[in-house]
C-alpha cells in the first residue's frame, strides 16, 4: 500500500518523502496545529494592543511585542555615585573596578550609563556598597551622591575648525544629582566614632573636612532626574 | 490552510536558518562570557528586564552564571553545527530564557527575543535534518534529507511580518520618529549611534527624516508584498539594505544580521538551487574538486549511543573547560583567588567640580537653527539668495528639557541698524520654533543677521543676502 502523498509536490530540494518521515508529519499534526494556533494568537492579541497602545502588563506580552524605536535621548550622560566617607574622603563608587563591562561608541558606557532611565543606578551603587564593606571597615562611607554628567548631543559631533572659537572656552557639561542617600544608622553612628576619634587624634580640629570645605552642599533632593542647579554658566 | 502551514519541504531553508542565527547567538554569548558574573549572578548588580512586575527566574551564584554561560556557548556551537540538533536548540532557548532577562542594558533586547522565537520553532521542528553533523554521522547520509512540515518555517515568515508591523506602527504613532528627530538623536548617541558615519548622516539636512519615512515605508509594504511572486526578491534586496544600513548607522548588537539571517525564510529551494548551480559552476572553472554545495558528508556513520555519549562528555569538558578558565582568572574576585583594586579616592576638588550642579547654558538648548524661503512641518528649504517678496523662515529645534523661555529673533540690516524683531514664548518642552521675517521692498539689498535669543542671551547667529 502506498504510504501518504505530500501535500505540496516534491521540489528540486534533493529531499525525499520517506513513507516514515511522512507519517511522523501526520502524527504531529494535531499538536503542530494547536501549537501554531496558539501562536498566532498570543503575536495577534499582542499585535492589537500595540495598535490600542496599550503595552500590556504581563510579561509575557513583551515576547511578542516589536515596539523598535519607541524613544530616543537627546542628552549624553555618564554617571558617577560617589561615596563619602566618615573622614570626608571622596571615593567614586561607579564607575569602579566592579564595572568591567563597556559599551557605547568610545567604549566608556558601563552599565550604569546604559540604563538610561536610571532605575537600577541605585541598586548598582549599592551593590558596590556591598562588595566593598570590607574596605571601607574602618572609614565607612556614610553618604552617596548618584550623579550625572549631561551634556546636548550636538557636542558630540566633531568640532568645526572654520567655527570661531569659544572665548572663553565652555566645556558645555554639566553635572547633576540624581538621587543622594545616606547609609543606614549603624554605619553612621561607627563612622561618628570613627570621626570623633579622629578629628581627637589628628589635630583637634573641628570634623568637617577639606573635602567638605571645597564642596558647596547643595540641598537633597529624591526626584530622579530633577535639576538641582541653580545657576548657568 | 492545510497545504500552507502542513506541506512537505525540503529542510535546506531551516538548516540554513538554524546556521545563521545560533552562529550569531553564539558570538553573542561568547562576547558575554566575560562578564557572566557582572550580568547574571548575585555578585553583579541586579538590572532586571521586568522589574516592575517582580517576574524573573532565580538569580544564581557566581560559580553557577559561568557554568550557565558556558552551557549555553557549547550548546549554541553544536545546534549551529546540528550535533543532537533539537536537544542543544531547546538547552540553548532554556538558558537563554533564564539568563537574558537578568539583564536589560546587554544581554535582552529584542533580537534577543525574536532569537527566542527561532530557536522555539526550529527546536519543533526538522532542522537538523540537513547540513548538520547529526545528517554525516548518520547511516542515511548518502540518500538526500528527508521532507519535512512547513509550518516552522511559515511561523518564523509570520513573526517576521508581525516584527515590521509591530515595528511600523510603533514608529508611526511617535510623531518624533516621522520628522527625523528620533533617527537623528540615535544617530548623535554615544550609545546608540556607531561613530563618525552616523555622525556625517545626522548633520545631513532632511536625510533622517527621509530614511525614517523610508523604514516605515519598507516596514508597512514587506509582510504584504513578500507573498506576491514579483515582489518578493525586491522586497528581500530592501530588506538586505535596510537592515546592512541600519547595522552600519546604528549599534544595535546582532539585530541587522540577525534580521538578514531571518529573511532568508522566505527563500526558495529554486533560489537555492540556483545558488548551488552557480557555486559548482564557479569552483569547476578554478578547478577545485569536491567543493558541491550540499555535497555528500564522508564522515562514517557512528552508533546514536556513542554519538551521545560524545556529546555528553564534550559538553561537560566544554562547560568545565568555561569555569576553570573564569576561576583561574578570576576577574571579579569572587573565586578567592585574586584581590579586586580598591575604589579611586576622589580629590576634594574633583569632587567640589561634580558636586556644582549647573543648569545648561542658554545655547545648549537649541540643537540646531535652520533658516529658507519655503516650509513644510519641520523642515525649511531653499537657502537662498534670499529676494524681496519672500518669507524668511527660520525654524529653531531646541531640546524637550528645556523650561519656558522666550525666543526672540533680530534682523540686523547691512547698515548695523535693527529692522524687525519677533517674539516667541516657548512653552516647557516645546521642540520646534517656527518664525520669519517679510522681506519687503522698505528693505534695502545687502547682507544682512538674524541674532537668537533664548531669555535674552544670544544662542545662534545667522547671515543671508537680499537681493531685488
Amino acid at each position: 500500500m502506498p504510504g501518504p502523498q505530500p501535500l505540496l509536490p516534491n521540489t528540486t530540494g534533493g529531499g525525499t518523502d520517506s513513507p516514515a518521515g511522512v507519517c511522523t508529519a501526520r502524527r504531529w499534526r494535531w499538536p503542530a496545529a494547536l501549537f501554531i494556533v496558539a501562536y498566532l494568537a498570543a503575536t495577534l492579541f499582542v499585535l492589537g494592543l500595540n495598535i490600542l497602545g496599550d503595552m500590556g502588563r504581563h510579561p509575557l506580552t513583551y515576547f511578542f511585542t516589536w515596539d523598535m524605536f519607541p524613544g530616543h535621548y537627546t542628552e549624553s550622560t555618564h554617571r558617577v555615585a560617589l561615596g563619602r566617607t566618615a573622614s570626608g574622603r571622596y571615593v567614586q563608587l561607579i564607575p569602579g573596578p566592579w564595572q568591567q563591562f563597556h559599551e557605547g561608541v568610545h567604549g566608556d558606557l558601563t552599565r550604569a550609563d546604559m540604563d538610561r532611565s536610571g532605575i537600577f543606578f541605585e541598586a548598582i551603587a549599592r551593590q558596590v556598597l556591598r562588595l566593598t564593606a570590607e574596605e571601607f571597615a574602618a572609614d565607612p562611607i556614610v553618604h552617596v551622591d548618584l550623579l550625572e554628567q549631561y551634556w546636548a548631543m550636538k557636542h558630540n559631533l566633531p568640532v568645526d575648525p572654520e567655527a570661531e572659537p569659544e572665548f572663553p572656552p565652555t566645556s558645555h557639561r554639566y553635572w547633576r544629582r540624581l538621587k543622594e542617600f545616606d547609609l543606614p544608622e549603624e554605619a553612621k553612628s561607627k563612622a561618628a566614632a570613627q570621626t570623633k576619634a579622629g578629628a581627637v587624634s589628628e589635630a583637634g580640629a573641628p570634623s568637617k573636612t577639606e573635602a567638605e570645605k571645597a564642596v558647596p552642599q547643595p540641598e537633597k533632593t529624591t526626584a530622579p532626574s530633577a535639576f538641582t542647579g541653580k545657576e548657568r554658566p | 490552510m492545510t497545504g500552507f502551514f502542513f506541506g512537505l519541504e525540503s529542510p535546506r531553508r531551516l538548516a540554513l536558518v538554524r546556521i545563521g542565527i545560533c552562529a550569531l547567538l553564539l558570538y553573542d554569548a561568547i562576547r558575554c562570557w566575560r562578564y557572566a558574573i557582572e550580568f547574571y549572578s548575585t555578585a553583579g548588580p541586579p538590572v532586571i528586564v521586568f522589574v516592575e512586575s517582580d517576574w524573573h527566574a532565580p538569580i544564581p551564584g557566581p560559580a553557577v552564571a559561568v557554568l550557565l554561560q558556558s552551557a549555553l556557548v557549547f550548546f549554541l556551537g553544536t545546534a549551529c553545527l546540528g550535533w543532537w540538533t533539537r536537544t542543544s536548540l531547546w538547552i540553548s532557548a532554556a538558558i537563554l530564557m533564564w539568563l537574558t532577562p537578568l539583564d536589560l542594558t546587554t544581554s535582552f533586547a529584542k533580537n534577543t527575543v525574536i532569537g527566542l522565537h527561532a530557536l522555539i520553532v526550529m527546536g519543533l521542528s526538522g532542522a537538523g535534518r540537513c547540513w548538520s553533523l547529526d545528517r554525516c554521522l548518520s547511516a542515511a547520509a548518502k540518500d538526500p534529507p528527508p521532507l519535512i512540515s512547513a509550518w516552522p518555517r511559515r511561523l518564523l515568515q509570520l513573526l517576521v511580518c508581525s516584527v515590521y508591523l509591530g515595528a511600523a506602527i510603533t514608529k508611526i504613532k511617535n510623531p518624533a520618529f516621522a520628522s527625523g528627530s528620533l533617527l537623528e538623536f540615535s544617530l548623535l548617541d554615544d550609545q546608540w549611534g556607531s561613530g563618525p558615519f552616523g555622525l556625517w548622516l545626522s548633520t545631513l539636512p532632511h536625510v533622517p527624516m527621509l530614511l525614517s519615512l523610508a523604514t516605515i515605508l519598507y516596514e508597512l509594504l514587506f509582510p504584504f508584498l513578500i507573498w506576491i511572486d514579483r515582489w518578493r526578491w525586491p522586497m528581500l534586496l530592501c530588506g538586505m539594505i535596510v537592515h546592512t544600513l541600519m547595522g552600519v548607522c546604528l549599534r544595535l548588537g546582532i539585530f541587522s544580521p540577525l534580521m538578514m539571517v531571518v529573511l532568508l525564510v522566505f527563500l526558495r529551494d529554486s533560489d537555492l538551487d540556483w545558488c548551488r548551480d552557480r557555486w559548482a559552476k564557479l569552483f569547476t572553472r578554478c578547478r577545485i574538486e569536491g567543493s558541491r554545495f550540499g555535497g555528500v558528508c564522508r564522515i562514517p556513520p557512528v552508533a546514536a549511543g556513542w554519538s551521545l555519549l560524545l556529546y555528553g562528555v564534550l559538553a561537560a569538558a566544554s562547560i568545565g573547560a568555561g569555569f576553570g578558565l573564569q576561576w583561574w582568572q578570576d576577574y571579579y574576585g569572587v573565586f578567592g583567588r585574586r584581590t579586586m583594586p580598591g575604589l579611586v579616592v576622589v580629590p576634594p576638588n574633583e569632587a567640589g567640580r561634580m558636586l556644582t550642579f549647573q543648569l545648561p547654558a542658554y545655547v545648549d538648548y537649541v540643537h540646531r537653527v535652520q533658516f529658507g524661503s519655503r516650509t513644510n512641518g519641520y523642515q525649511v528649504f531653499g537657502r537662498g539668495p534670499f529676494q524681496v517678496g519672500q518669507t524668511l523662515y527660520v525654524l529653531v529645534q531646541l531640546l524637550p528639557s528645556h523650561p519656558e523661555l522666550k525666543l526672540e529673533g533680530i534682523l540686523i540690516a547691512p547698515d548695523g541698524r535693527e529692522a524687525a524683531r519677533y517674539t516667541h514664548a516657548l512653552g516647557a518642552g516645546v521642540e520646534f520654533a517656527r518664525d520669519g521675517f517679510a522681506l519687503t521692498d522698505i528693505l534695502p539689498e545687502g547682507e544682512y543677521r538674524v541674532i537668537l535669543q533664548l531669555d535674552g542671551h544670544e544662542v545662534d547667529r545667522l547671515k543671508f543676502v537680499l537681493e531685488r
